[in-house]
């Protein structure tokens, strides 16, 4: 208990206890002779508006007794005693919770930190990995372009003096520089799909798919009985060129692993699931895959086939699925050996927002 | 050094550079060719000092990106920042297909981009083309 003028009339005997005067000497003083001077100031503060108010509070002070720091919950109330009020005080010790919370925020605080650092620690060493992967494959081409281009003038400057054989082994030379040609290029064209950041914006991509349609029918399918419907299908949230691509892939797949059949038969179709996610589905009528090694698909450099069979490098879908996963979506296939294939593009349909 | 320089070619790279004479010989363009290896090459060759100073300028350069010693996109901006050379024709001949060389060629001002082909029929029509171009179909400015 104090008295307008911060005068202490009143303490039991855990106050007394608490701020180490079991003398009871501390009665008819104020806080002035054991705190420090900013401290006093605002407990006096603090009663006043009490004080004058007449409504209770509950503040946590922060009270130094003996050079150690503590935590005190007060609760302050004004009792009448006629012309003079008095302030009454009860307060706890909240030291060791207010330390537990202490250290539990500097714990998050540096968890934070941590999470962040290796965060950062991450994204550098992808990006390093990319731009190496990147520059690995650009210089590759150049000693690569010098064994195209001397193996070529080989062959143009003498050809007279080399027999079938010879000309057939240089044959061999340039065959797999262009097949080294066309993995590089299409590394680096993963790669760039991998690093481009996504800008997602609303799609027709029943539109988009037939434009790719019309294209690829005309260049990869050209002369061939092709029956390729592309249906209408839901929008999508998705950055276009990449969901173009990706499409393009799968398109050009189902071109290409159906051409033993006449006619060949390709639909392009897409549906909104009720858990809000839009699927997109390519179907053709080609040799299909052996279901046991459908995992592979998508890997890259992962071929099903023997070169000899179909063309390609195997990134295509490696493609597709770094497209569809970078979109939030996920890529899945059916098919059987001689049956045909389906690929699958999930996507949430909401679309992602872009991720950098 | 007074007779003419058609084309300046910049290639650190001697099998491309072989290449590349192969190319536009066999087109018949470019006789007189200079040949540089490296950035600081041009650099002095345009701006050294004293009697290099009146070095000729050529008809148009082609110049590599990934270059020893001073970069060819610095090479570019300087080219393009002086008054002397801005107006020459720069080809970038590079093997980066890489968007940001290429955003940043333009912005600097080169006249043109082409990737260098691996495949080698596809890099000497593509050479020939430039050769033919820029010295026969192209006016000067």
């Amino acid at each position: 208990m104090k008295d307008p003028h911060g005068h202490y009339l009143y303490g039991n005997a855990a106050f007394h206890r608490a701020i180490g005067d079991p003398e009871r000497d501390v009665l008819g003083r104020t806080d002035d002779g054991w705190l420090t001077e900013a401290m006093a100031a605002e407990v006096m503060r603090r009663d006043r508006e009490v004080l004058s108010s007449g409504e209770d509070s509950t503040a946590i002070d922060d009270l130094r007794v003996d050079g150690e720091a503590r935590w005190w919950m007060v609760f302050r109330f004004r009792v009448s005693a006629g012309a003079n009020a008095v302030l009454g005080g009860v307060a706890i010790d909240v030291t060791e919770q207010r330390r537990a919370e202490e250290a539990v925020r500097r714990l998050n605080v540096e968890l934070e930190e941590r999470v962040h650092a290796r965060t950062e620690e991450l994204r550098r060493a992808n990006e390093q990995l990319e731009s190496f992967s990147y520059s690995v494959s650009h210089d590759l081409r150049t000693p690569l372009r010098a064994i195209d281009g001397y193996s070529r003038m080989l062959q143009e400057d003498y050809e007279r003096i080399l027999d079938a054989e010879g000309r057939r082994l240089l044959g061999v030379i340039r065959a797999n520089t262009a097949r080294m040609g066309d993995l590089i290029s299409d590394l680096l064209e993963f790669s760039r799909f991998s690093r481009r950041s996504v800008q997602p914006v609303e799609t027709d991509v029943t539109s988009l798919a037939r434009a790719v349609a019309r294209r690829l029918l005309a260049s990869d399918g050209a002369g061939r009985a092709i029956d390729l419907s592309v249906h209408d299908v839901p929008p999508a949230t998705v950055d276009p060129s990449m969901f173009e691509q990706a499409i393009s892939n799968l398109l050009s797949n189902a071109i290409k692993y159906s051409r033993d059949r006449a006619p060949a038969r390709i639909d392009f179709r897409g549906w909104r699931e009720e858990n809000g996610w839009v699927v997109y589905q390519v179907e053709d009528n080609g040799v299909g895959f052996d279901p046991r090694y459908g995992d592979k698909l998508f890997g890259v450099f992962q071929r099903l086939h023997h070169a000899d069979e179909f063309e390609g490098t195997g990134v295509g879908l490696a493609i597709v699925k770094r497209v569809v996963e970078r979109h939030g979506g996920r890529v899945w296939a059916e098919g059987e050996v001689g049956k045909g294939a389906r690929f699958f593009l999930a996507l949430p349909e909401k679309g992602m927002g872009a991720d950098g | 050094m007074d007779e003419e320089v058609e084309i300046l070619i910049v290639e650190d790279n001697a099998t491309d550079l072989e290449m590349t004479l192969r190319a536009l010989k066999r087109q018949n363009v470019g006789n007189r060719i200079l040949a540089l290896r490296d950035g600081a090459e041009v650099l002095d060759y345009f701006f050294g000092n004293g009697h290099k100073r009146d070095n000729p300028l050529p008809r148009v350069i082609l110049l590599d990106l990934k270059l020893p010693k001073v970069d060819g996109i610095d090479v570019l901006r300087k080219l393009k920042a002086e008054e002397r050379t801005r107006r020459i024709p720069v080809v970038v001949l590079t093997s980066s297909t890489e968007e940001s060389d290429r955003l940043a060629s333009y912005d600097l001002g080169a006249n043109s981009f082409v990737v260098k082909p691996v495949e080698f029929d596809a890099f000497s029509r593509a050479i020939a083309d430039l050769g033919l171009y820029w010295l026969v179909v192209n006016r000067q400015p």
